[in-house]
């Protein structure tokens, strides 16, 4: 794991009895886990992450060694040690290597093996933990101390018996007088009004290249978020997604496994698919038995007919100068009431930005020379007409080393990249109110309602110069 | 022994977790560290929190700290009377947590466990006491915890010795049914799992009846421990169990409980659970497996990765009898649209992509083990998964690689259509190889230049284009050799037709004879040269204009313009695969000549040897025997060669090939006079021919130059070597040496030896002062030096002082021992001393004795050797900080 440049080993947990059942299953072909440092060594070198050793090495470089999922083989002293789960986030590594119960020659495929996905349960729990409001290094290290406890908990003797990590943070034991069986997560000890909190939060992706031969898109997908504070082990809630009349069906719908029942006509519906206009379009009913943390009801992805922001991108290179031209419509379906909006403009394998000359007809541009960055702050509405233009010349001074350098962005291939939230909206029209979230407990509960649309890797790409297509169709 | 304090025991855990191998052999024995920690583990001074990271050694590295069954058994005792002894308090429950879990671990895992071992029937009776505590009611609320770790200590051992618990089913279930607090997922676990593992050894046997088994209430099965591995889950395909319908429905009303209240759980136990009851199902065959179809929509719909591999694992077991036509389509869609799910963390999604390829249909048509598409796979469904720029590389791959399978597939125009994206795609990559994509845009341009050529080989015109934006990117880039080998070795395995490969190595060698021998040429002539002599590889390929091109390489030698032994190796090696792979006919004349002019010519005579050499083995040998001798690592049959001029010789290409020195064997000692000497370290051979280089560690020194050693034997005393060493910086470094011999078997050898520290006192050089000089006029000198050299003065000058008492040894025979020859002048107990340091550089010293002190002031034009000097005063003077 990450300091500076140098990774060290934060925190590691050996399960002696599962080595012992691996090395029935395996025999003489079983291969021991190396101490430590010697783990370590093999992991980075596996993962390229060694600053020394940057040439090519056949037996890992080779083209034919294609690695196509997060499983990875180590090299070590005495074999190849196979399969170490590896996950990389916010310079850490998440490692773990699970029980194989079959033989290991050749390599079973990953579908068969149990230990697979319980490893990814438990290194994404950890993962959820590690990376929940942690701000600081003082705040790291405080929880990479909590880790024994919860691993203890969590998975006691290597089978992982509950990952989620937060939930296990609240250690205290509620004393049980029912008659029925409570749910493993229900550990609440939550005593006072209680409250439900309920916020849909949209997130939309575009890449728009203004080309006849190249298809835009743009891609909506939401999280549905849940915080219950409720007395008592067991509760009932029901949260009901609603759509308007002319709203756009939800697809790819994916539920928290406290979900306790789903009707079919839920999940029917698949971005894979043809839209289909009889397609269900709620409402969404989804009763669960709520954890005490705040936890991702549901997922789901949804497919609007139009974009939000349309824009278009001229970048000419003219002389030793850019021309630029922006211009940007916002649909007026959408609600143009926007906590912030901007569009950033970097420029990249070139020098700081030394000149520029600029037109706007709305909002402000500021310029960040060192960081070859413009940025067109358009604020919290368009004007009446709903479209705004930039229009300039930029020129550039020589290429240095502190400017931001891009593989994909060489020539005259640019973008322009859209940053908004309008709150208290939706793309899809999915929302939850007061009257969709049933709770079934004694006294009247508070239920608070939200919902936000973000925007997510919006690009707009110059369509004077090549653009990466990430979208493709077979049918026309 | 005393008590260690609890500071202590962290650090002790900590340099034991660093390596407990090293940690238990440094110690005086394995005992003692063990019985310090039993110890120290009922003592009462030791606080809660210490004792519980203490036993994470004992949980963690049992079989290191009981390597026999008899410690292990030992220490479980000592565990259990120190669990024993502990009050039922909630603040000592975690503690006892730990002690259970920390039991189990170190009889299971040192292999202790066992019918005749007193600790183990103790730790069951125990475990199950504590398991029988239903809903908190004896020991309250506090205990919870003790209990759940029971139960899980309890299904460990289940796991580790299947059938342990198989005659207890009756018990187990009903304890699993009383419990209603968050505890009962810990009973459901070890209950599917006994049940699993009866059911399964009930199916091997064939002893008994599934109905005595369900109601099962007696002891334990201790021949479990001796029959461990009787059955493996991975083998229930072949048993099967035919119950009457009285048990069958007993099983069901079971099997129905379990998965009503399976929601309960939480997902990663639920999982297991699931897959537990499945293989039960599975081998009792007159239990339908529809009775999962309650389940399943839950399963389909949900967010967690435990839960729908379950649902895949279901549908692997089960095909058509649990899953219709149309919900098999349901769920590859689902798995479809899961694979891409922007919400989903990537590795995931790359999981589900894998699942994708073996995809558990109902009727498979190839075999489990291999990559295969899904016959409901269409390339409408696949369309979504197209790989982008933006995708990480394992993602990139894994579609690349999925919707290759696609097109190869599926015919018509999408699939046609498809192919040219991929290509598309794969030229966009070799674009950012171009611009600042670095190692990982390599690595990947690579790989699917790779599967395309695997998957598209046989495509003329698009495999034309790829050859193209190789070729231009080689000549970009020529630090892609190594990668351009690999992709021609590999694709060369994978290709039924060798076409490809022989036409890119064609185009690269076209490009290679065709560049200009203009200097700088060192850094770029080697990588051609690598890839050249890959190329002489290919029969196919004509060599002729490699020939050619050798030949100006060669007359440049000649001029003197180039003539490094690494390319005259490297040129070597193109000649030498030339005479393995090609026919005689084709470049054998053009061969000998060149051959005669690199041992005519080449300026380094090893070079020149190596070259006779060929020279030789080409003019004497038919291409028959010619091959036998360069087939690398081959064993030549000594009959083939009898009349030949090598016959006496094993293996040449043994001969031929530097080989990694098995043990040093040579040692550089220091003589008085910072000389190195060289000796053999161990039993001494004789060795030729040895060429010892120096690498420099920083830039402080000039380039060593390499030190030739005609022969090194033992029987003559070690050489005297005299190192040249030119500093840039007058600072101490360090060499790492290498070197290189032939022994007397005539193989070569390659080996590290130790490496050679140059301290600050080996530049010392005293001041070059005329022999006739008089006292005076060297003070006069240093004198003028000394104010010269004032840090107000120009740049780097500094000065600095250096005080010690000394009680250890006078000033006066300090000097004598280490400055003598440095000495300028002394002057009523003032010792000047005047040091230059190379290459430019100068150090004064004013050394006197002052009231039992030693005070040297100090001066120099470089402020930056300071530290060095002050660190070397130090240690001769031996003054400890």
């Amino acid at each position: 794991m990450n300091n500076t440049n140098e990774f060290l080993l934060l925190y590691c947990r050996r399960y002696p009895t599962v080595e012992k059942r691996a090395k029935a299953f395996n025999g003489a072909s079983y291969v021991t886990v190396p101490e430590d440092s010697a783990f370590l060594k093999a992991l980075l070198f596996e993962l390229r992450l060694t600053e020394s050793d940057k040439s090519f090495v056949e037996y890992r470089d080779s083209c034919s060694r294609i690695n196509k999922t997060s499983v990875y083989a180590l090299t070590t002293g005495g074999g190849d040690l196979w399969p170490v789960l590896a996950f990389q986030k916010s310079g850490l590594i998440y490692v773990c290597l699970p029980l194989v119960e079959q033989s290991l020659k050749p390599h079973p495929p990953l579908i068969s093996i149990s230990g697979i996905s319980q490893a990814f349960a438990l290194l994404s729990g950890l993962l959820l933990f590690i990376n929940s409001s942690q701000k600081n290094e003082a705040e790291m290290s405080a929880k990479i101390c909590q880790l024994p406890g919860l691993l203890m908990q969590a998975c006691p003797l290597g089978t992982p018996l509950d990952t989620n990590l937060n939930g296990l943070l609240d250690n205290t034991h509620v004393p049980t007088n029912h008659t029925q069986k409570q749910p493993v997560w229900r550990v609440s000890t939550y005593k006072g009004k209680p409250q439900v909190n309920v916020c849909v939060t949209e997130k939309v992706k575009s890449m728009q290249y203004d080309k006849r031969d190249v298809a835009d898109m743009w891609q909506v997908y939401g999280t549905v978020t849940c915080k219950c504070d409720l007395e008592g082990a067991t509760s009932n809630v029901t949260v009901s997604l609603n759509l308007p009349a002319n709203g756009s069906p939800l697809q790819d719908i994916l539920v928290h496994p406290c979900v306790t029942s789903l009707d079919s006509a839920i999940l029917t519906s698949c971005s894979v698919d043809v839209m289909d206009d009889s397609a269900f379009s709620g409402p969404y009913k989804l009763p669960f038995n709520p954890p005490s943390d705040l936890f991702n009801l549901c997922y789901y992805t949804s497919q609007v007919p139009v974009p939000p922001i349309l824009g278009f991108y001229q970048l000419k290179e003219e002389e030793l100068q850019l021309k630029l031209t922006v211009t940007l419509k916002l649909h007026e379906s959408v609600k143009n009431a926007f906590e912030y909006c901007e569009a950033r403009i970097p420029f990249f394998n070139r020098g700081p930005v030394t000149h520029l000359e600029y037109k706007v007809s709305y909002g402000q541009l500021d310029v960040f020379r060192d960081k070859s960055l413009l940025v067109w702050v358009i604020g919290q509405k368009f004007p009446k007409s709903l479209e705004i233009s930039l229009t300039g010349t930029v020129t550039f001074g020589s290429m240095s080393k502190e400017q931001p350098v891009d593989p994909i962005c060489t020539g005259s291939t640019a973008y322009v990249k859209l940053y908004f939230r309008i709150p208290d909206y939706t793309l899809t029209g999915c929302y939850a109110d007061q009257h969709s979230v049933q709770v079934f407990t004694s006294g009247k509960p508070k239920i608070s309602t939200s919902r936000e649309l973000i925007s997510s890797d919006y690009y707009i790409w110059n369509s004077k110069a090549s653009a990466p297509a990430v979208y493709r169709t077979l049918f026309f | 022994m005393g008590v260690r304090s609890g500071e202590s025991w962290a650090q002790l855990i900590t340099s034991f977790r660093a390596g407990p191998v090293a940690f238990l052999s440094s110690g005086d024995s394995d005992d003692a560290f063990l019985a310090e920690l039993l110890q120290d583990l009922s003592s009462e001074r030791i606080s809660e929190q210490t004792k519980v990271s203490m036993l994470t050694l004992l949980l963690e590295f049992p079989t290191q700290l009981c390597p026999e069954p008899e410690v292990g058994e030992r220490v479980a005792i000592s565990l259990l009377t120190n669990f024993a002894q502990l009050p039922h308090s909630p603040k000592l429950s975690w503690l006892r947590r730990h002690l259970l879990l920390v039991i189990g671990t170190v009889l299971i895992s040192t292999e202790a466990f066992g019918e005749s071992s007193r600790a183990s029937h103790d730790y069951l009776s125990l475990l199950l006491h504590l398991a029988s505590d239903l809903n908190d009611q004896r020991q309250g609320l506090g205990d919870r915890g003790v209990r759940a770790a029971a139960c899980e200590s309890l299904r460990e051992l289940e796991c580790c010795y299947p059938g342990l618990l198989s005659r207890r089913l009756d018990s187990l279930r009903s304890m699993q049914q009383q419990e209603l607090t968050p505890v009962h997922q810990g009973y459901t676990l070890l209950y599917s799992l006994a049940l699993r593992n009866a059911v399964l050894l009930l199916a091997h046997r064939g002893e008994g009846t599934l109905g005595e088994l369900l109601a099962g209430n007696e002891g334990l099965a201790w021949e479990a421990i001796e029959n461990a591995g009787a059955v493996s889950p991975a083998s229930i395909d072949c048993l099967l169990l035919l119950p009457t319908p009285t048990e069958t429905k007993e099983l069901k009303s079971v099997l129905s409980q379990l998965l009503d209240d399976s929601y309960l759980l939480a997902p990663s136990a639920q999982s297991q659970l699931l897959w537990h009851l499945a293989q039960v199902v599975c081998v009792v065959r007159t239990q339908s497996p529809v009775i999962f179809k309650a389940q399943l929509m839950r399963l389909f719909g949900t967010a967690h990765v435990a839960l729908l591999h379950a649902s895949l694992q279901l549908k692997g077991l089960f095909t058509d009898s649990l899953f219709t036509a149309e919900d098999e389509a349901f769920l590859l869609r689902r798995l479809v649209g899961m694979a891409q799910h922007p919400s989903l963390p990537s590795p995931v999604k790359l999981f589900y992509l894998d699942c994708l390829l073996h995809f558990p249909e109902n009727r498979p048509l190839g075999s489990g083990s291999e990559e295969g598409l899904p016959v409901l796979l269409t390339p409408r469904l696949a369309s979504c998964l197209f790989p982008s720029l933006f995708n990480d590389p394992s993602t990139m791959l894994a579609r690349l690689n999925l919707l290759s399978l696609v097109c190869l597939e599926n015919q018509g125009p999408e699939a046609e259509r498809g192919i040219g994206y991929i290509f598309e795609h794969i030229l966009a990559l070799a674009s950012t190889v171009v611009g600042k994509g670095g190692h990982e845009a390599t690595g990947l341009f690579f790989r699917t230049a790779y599967l395309f050529a695997r998957y598209f080989g046989s495509r003329v015109q698009l495999m034309a284009e790829l050859t193209g934006t190789l070729v231009g990117l080689y000549r970009q880039r020529c630090s892609l050799a190594p990668n351009l080998i690999n992709l021609l070795n590999e694709t060369q395995v994978v290709l039924d037709d060798p076409a490809w490969p022989m036409a890119l190595s064609k185009a690269l060698q076209e490009l290679i004879v065709g560049v200009p021998l203009l200097p700088p040429w060192e850094r770029e002539l080697g990588l051609h040269l690598k890839l050249l002599a890959r190329m002489a590889k290919e029969s196919g390929v004509p060599q002729g204009s490699t020939v050619g091109f050798l030949q100006r390489l060669v007359r440049l030698a000649g001029a003197r313009r180039l003539g490094d032994w690494h390319i005259g190796q490297a040129l070597l090696t193109i000649c030498r695969n030339l005479m393995q792979h090609q026919p005689p006919l084709a470049v054998g004349c053009q061969l000998v000549e060149l051959l005669q002019d690199v041992s005519l010519s080449y300026p380094d005579v090893d070079v020149q040897d190596r070259a006779r050499f060929y020279y030789t083995l080409l003019a004497c040998l038919s291409h028959d025997k010619l091959g036998a001798v360069l087939a690398p690592g081959g064993c030549l049959k000594a009959r083939t060669l009898s009349s030949s001029i090598m016959a006496d010789s094993e293996n040449f290409t043994a001969a031929l090939t530097v080989h990694p020195a098995p043990q040093c064997l040579l040692q550089l000692k220091r003589e008085t006079l910072s000389l190195p000497m060289l000796a053999p370290a161990s039993a001494p051979p004789r060795l030729f021919c040895l060429l010892l280089r120096f690498e420099r560690s920083d830039n402080f020194y000039e380039p060593v130059p390499d030190i030739c050693v005609p022969c090194l034997s033992a029987a003559r005393p070690p050489p005297l070597l005299t190192l040249h060493l030119q500093p840039l910086c007058p600072y101490p470094t360090k060499l790492a040496v290498s070197a290189l011999y032939t022994t007397q078997a005539g193989l070569t050898y390659w080996s590290q030896l130790e490496p050679l520290q140059v301290t600050f006192p080996d530049i010392f050089l005293p001041l070059a002062l005329p022999m006739a000089w008089d006292p005076e006029s060297r003070r006069h000198l240093f004198d003028t030096l000394w104010s010269s050299l004032c840090p107000e003065g120009v740049g780097d000058c500094a000065e600095s002082l250096f005080c010690w008492p000394t009680s250890q040894q006078p000033l006066g025979v300090l000097v004598q021992t280490h400055f003598a020859s440095y000495l300028v002048a002394e002057e009523s107990g003032i010792y000047k001393i005047a040091i230059v340091l190379p290459p430019r550089y100068h150090v004064l010293l004013q050394a006197q004795e002052i009231q039992g002190a030693a005070r040297i002031a100090i001066r120099t034009d470089n402020w930056k050797v300071l530290p060095h000097l002050s660190a070397y005063l130090r240690e001769v003077a031996g003054v400890v900080e």
